[in-house]
Parts: structure tokens; C-alpha cells; sequence
């Protein structure tokens, strides 16, 4: 091997450890008993009584210290969150891409341009409409809003797959007698549905990591697992160990959803910056 | 038939995004020209704006906002071109190149609400690791979110360290889309290695590098959950970001009206930034 080559080894590797680290740390940290962290005078760099009390902790503080665990809360808001967005995106997509629209490139644009607004312009106007609704610190306020940030960027990702489909086979499933909706059942979803469980990932993770809306939204009955995180912070100091435990669940799923579809999302993360 | 089967298949999609996208925004424009001080609301125009340009508070959090804009667009950016190059003349292949995709993947998909926690975890002056070394090497704790600019740079290396991997796989991408000939052709006339990149590789770029910036700078007008978790604004105001004030005007200090005026300079500017975006993405494809 060249000098060169294995210099370039060194520099990916030192940026995978910089990319890598947090992951030891958290893992480290969750692993760890409660003595270890606050009593040892040294920082341990692995757990020496390696032990998942923070984890049995941690998932009984859900059912315990909240109303409803904010764990089955997130379960709950991102599936229901993700399907509405399913139904609401799959057939606006399918229009957009197979269709000639009047005005489709306005029409996406705009759709597209909902998904750059910044969340926080909207803070302020839904805290009043759902509180006009009665619905603060219900799971349907946030699977309201969540649907409303995915849904653009859902109908966009589809659209985006969707424009190089060989619309040529629908043609052919239409003059063998199958109805639009025959066909689009038969012939297009089957063929699709990559980029579909592509959109259905994001929009999952979406209302999964989703922080801001929680906070406001939510007082005590539909908390979500990412406002959990701050029940650790107790009067007596901060419990790091129940911290990075409930860090690695909430992690977790992402990560080997990540690993199974790392193409797609690699080539959904990408739509972005490379198709436009 | 596929005339009305088009639209009523677009339109329910449509709807929702007119009430939960475009009704709101209405009713925020009509709070912002009110006040709701001393419980009354009262119709007060343009004050609100007025009050923003003398607000030295919200002053302060442009300022925050865009130098850790400006820092962390140019690290990542160098960040994801070195590693394009790096990456470029590794030419992986089989398991190193698919472990590589894996670990570019990981920090992105972890929540930003973790990824804040376990970075103050982290940079913790008694139990965090970068203090043990560095009080094991005979130098004194540093307090790292308690001291304005280290707070600040820890906002910055936390952030990089979240987005860095997006400029990493974006740009590799764009570099797999140019044709291998044109680097055999620039071969031939003398160009390889660091010159092929910078006379190839770079203009050719520059399109995706453009792009990656302006949805960063649209990320990062978003900037909430790091911020919120790693230092809550402080020491002080001196990390506090426009998003975090505008949520502790609006939330903290119940002021819907001058939270509404602030949102909607925010608004302004991501949509200015939007159009650009998609002029670029648009008159690419004519």
C-alpha cells in the first residue's frame, strides 16, 4: 500500500471517530451504575459493573411518573402521524407526476415551499388554534401538526420517484381492462413500494425526533419520549445514567431502520442536492 | 374522466395544507399588528416591527445566528469536499464502502434532542471524557458551557458534528453523477489527482454545493433543539439563537403579538431564501 493511501486510511478513520464517539459515550454512560457516575474520582472510559438498571428505570419512571407512557404516546402520534400522510401524499403524488395539472410546477413549489417554512412561525398560531379546539396536550393536536410538516415533504420525495416511472405499463394494464384503480393497486404500488417505505421512514423519524411542537403542545398527558428526556433532570442533579439509557432507546429504532434501508435513505437525503 | 379524477385525487392533500399551513400563517400576520400587553388586545399596526428594530436583545440573536451560520457552513463544507476527494481516491469497495455509508448515516439519524444531551454530557466539566484527559494531563477543568465563546463553539462543533456527514453524502453523490470519461479526458492533457479535482471537480460542484448551502442556511434558521438542550442561550444571551428567543418571547413571556412580528422576519427571510433555492432547482431542469 502506498504512504499516501494509508494516510488518507488515517484521516477517514480519525473523522469516523469523531462521527462515532457520542454513540461509545452514550452507550458507555447508560451501562454505567449510578455509584460509578457520581462517585468515582475518575471518569470511567467503559462500565465496570456493566448493568441495565437505568434501562429498568427508565421504563418504569414511563408508567409511573407520567400519565400515559410518553414512549406509547411517540408510538402512537408517529404511526397514525405517518399513515395520514400516506393516504393524504400517495394519491396528490400520483396526480402531480402522471397528470399534466394547469400551473403543476406552481402547485409543487408551493407544497414544497411549505416543508421550508420554519417551525416556529407556526408556534405561536397553532398553540391558539388548538387551544381553541380544546386539544393542548392531546395526541391528535401533535398528529395534526406533525401531518402538516411530513405531508409536503412526503408528496415531493413521491413526486420525485415518480416522474421516471415507466407510466408505459399502466397504459398497458388500462387497455387490458384494468380500471385506474385496478391498475394503480396491481401494477404501480407493487413497483414502488421501495420508495415508499423510503417516505414512510422519514415521516416516522420525523414525529419520532420531533421536539419543539412537544414542548408546547403537550403538558403532561401526551408527552412524548423526546420531552421525557428532561424528566431526568432532577432537583437532586441531573440522572445521566437514566439520560443516556432512554438516549439509546429513543435511538435505537433509528439506527437499525438506517442500517436495513441505508440505500434509500442515502438516495432520499440526497434528492435534495442532487435532483433539486 | 381523468380530468376531475386528477384533482380530486390532488385536492384533499391541497386542503390540509391550506388549513394547517396557510391559515395559520394569516393568523399570525393579524396578531402581529396587535398587542396583548395588560390583557387587552389592541390593534397597534407596525409597532411590534418597530420594536424589533430596537430590540438589542433580538439584535444580539442575528448576530449569534449568523456567525454560527457562517462557522458552520464553511467547516462543513471543507469537511464534506475533503472528504469527497478522500473518498474519491480511496475508491472503497464491498463491506469498507457500505461501513462507510453506515457511519455517515448514524449521527443523522440520531435525534437532535440526544444528540444535544449526549454532546453536554460530553463536554461536562466533572464527568465528561474531554475533561478527564484534560485534567489527567495537568490542565484545569474548562468549564465549556459556562464561558461565552467556548459555549458558542460548542454549539458549532455540535452542530458540524450532526450535519457534516449530510454535506459528506451529498456532495460524494453529485460527484458519482459526473461522467468518469471526463476525468480520463483530463487525464490525457495532463490533469490528475488535486488538479483534476480543481479544475473538474469543483466547477462541476458547484451547483450541489450551492444547494447544500442554501438548505443548510434554511436548517439552521431552524436551529432549536441543540441550542435549547446544550446551553438553553447562555451564558447569558451569548448563544442565544433567533428561534430560541422568538420561542422564549412567545412562550416564556406570553407576547404573542411582538413573537408574531418576530416570526414573521424569520418567515421572510427563509422564504426569500426558499426562492432562490428553487430558482436554482427549477432552472436547472429547463
Amino acid at each position: 500500500m502506498k504512504p499516501l493511501r494509508i494516510f488518507g486510511y488515517c484521516i477517514l478513520i480519525l473523522f469516523f471517530f469523531y462521527e462515532l464517539f457520542p454513540f461509545y459515550w452514550m452507550f458507555n454512560t447508560a451501562f454505567k451504575t449510578r455509584a460509578e457516575l457520581r462517585l468515582s474520582p475518575h471518569v470511567t472510559f467503559f462500565p465496570h459493573n456493566p448493568t441495565i438498571e437505568n434501562f429498568v428505570v427508565v421504563l418504569r419512571r414511563q408508567v409511573t411518573a407520567f400519565v400515559t407512557p410518553p414512549i406509547m404516546n411517540s408510538i402512537i402520534i408517529s404511526l397514525v402521524s405517518t399513515l395520514i400522510t400516506l393516504i393524504l401524499s400517495v394519491p396528490a403524488s400520483y396526480s402531480l407526476a402522471r397528470f399534466k395539472i394547469k400551473r403543476s410546477d406552481n402547485i409543487s413549489f408551493w407544497i414544497l415551499s411549505q416543508r421550508m417554512m420554519p417551525p416556529i412561525a407556526l408556534a405561536i398560531p397553532y398553540f391558539i388554534m388548538i387551544g381553541a379546539l380544546n386539544l393542548l396536550d392531546t395526541q391528535l393536536a401533535l398528529i395534526l401538526v406533525y401531518t402538516a410538516f411530513n405531508l409536503p415533504f412526503a408528496v415531493w420525495m413521491l413526486k420525485a420517484y415518480w416522474a421516471d416511472f415507466p407510466w408505459v405499463l399502466e397504459e398497458a394494464a388500462l387497455t387490458d381492462g384494468c380500471n385506474r384503480l385496478q391498475s394503480f393497486f396491481n401494477v404501480i404500488l407493487p413497483l414502488s413500494w421501495g420508495s415508499i417505505a423510503t417516505v414512510t421512514f422519514f415521516t416516522f423519524i420525523f414525529s419520532w425526533y420531533e421536539f419543539l411542537f412537544a414542548l408546547i403542545l403537550t403538558r403532561s398527558r401526551a408527552t412524548t419520549i423526546t420531552i421525557s428526556l428532561a424528566s431526568s433532570i432532577l432537583e437532586t442533579g441531573v440522572e445521566w445514567g437514566w439520560i443516556s439509557a432512554l438516549s439509546v432507546i429513543c435511538t435505537i429504532p433509528t439506527i437499525l431502520l438506517s442500517i436495513f434501508l441505508y440505500k434509500r435513505i442515502i438516495s432520499g437525503l440526497t434528492l435534495g442536492a442532487i435532483k433539486g | 374522466m381523468a380530468r376531475s379524477y386528477k384533482y380530486f385525487l390532488l385536492m384533499p392533500a391541497i386542503a390540509y395544507l391550506l388549513v394547517m399551513g396557510i391559515f395559520p400563517l394569516l393568523f399570525s400576520l393579524h396578531a402581529a399588528f396587535h398587542s396583548t400587553v395588560a390583557g387587552e388586545y389592541q390593534f397597534v399596526f407596525l409597532r411590534n416591527f418597530f420594536r424589533i428594530l430596537e430590540d438589542a436583545r433580538f439584535l444580539n440573536t442575528l448576530r449569534v445566528t449568523i456567525t454560527i451560520m457562517i462557522a458552520v457552513i464553511a467547516i462543513e463544507l471543507l469537511i464534506g469536499l475533503g472528504m469527497t476527494f478522500l473518498l474519491a481516491y480511496l475508491k472503497m469497495k464491498g463491506i469498507t464502502y457500505t461501513l462507510t455509508q453506515v457511519v455517515l448515516l448514524l449521527p443523522i439519524m440520531m435525534p437532535p434532542i440526544v444528540v444535544g444531551y449526549t454532546w453536554r454530557l460530553i463536554l461536562d466539566p466533572f464527568i465528561g471524557p474531554i475533561n478527564e484527559i484534560i485534567t489527567s494531563m495537568g490542565f484545569s477543568r474548562v468549564t465549556f458551557l459556562t464561558i461565552p465563546n467556548t459555549a458558542l463553539l460548542s454549539v458549532i462543533l455540535c452542530t458540524v458534528w450532526y450535519w457534516a456527514p449530510f454535506a459528506i453524502v451529498s456532495l460524494y453523490a453529485g460527484f458519482r453523477n459526473i461522467p468518469e470519461e471526463l476525468y480520463e479526458a483530463a487525464a490525457v492533457d495532463g490533469a490528475t489527482g488535486w488538479r483534476s479535482h480543481r479544475y473538474l471537480t469543483i466547477p462541476l460542484l458547484k451547483q450541489v454545493i450551492v444547494t447544500v448551502i442554501l438548505l443548510r442556511i434554511m436548517d439552521l434558521l431552524k436551529l432549536f433543539d441543540i441550542v435549547f438542550v446544550l446551553t438553553s442561550g447562555g451564558p447569558g444571551t451569548s448563544t442565544e439563537v433567533v428561534t430560541l428567543y422568538n420561542y422564549i418571547v412567545g412562550f416564556k413571556y406570553f407576547d404573542t403579538g411582538y413573537a408574531s412580528a418576530i416570526s414573521y422576519i424569520v418567515l421572510i427571510f427563509s422564504i426569500v431564501i426558499s426562492t432562490i433555492f428553487s430558482r436554482l432547482a427549477m432552472g436547472e431542469k429547463k
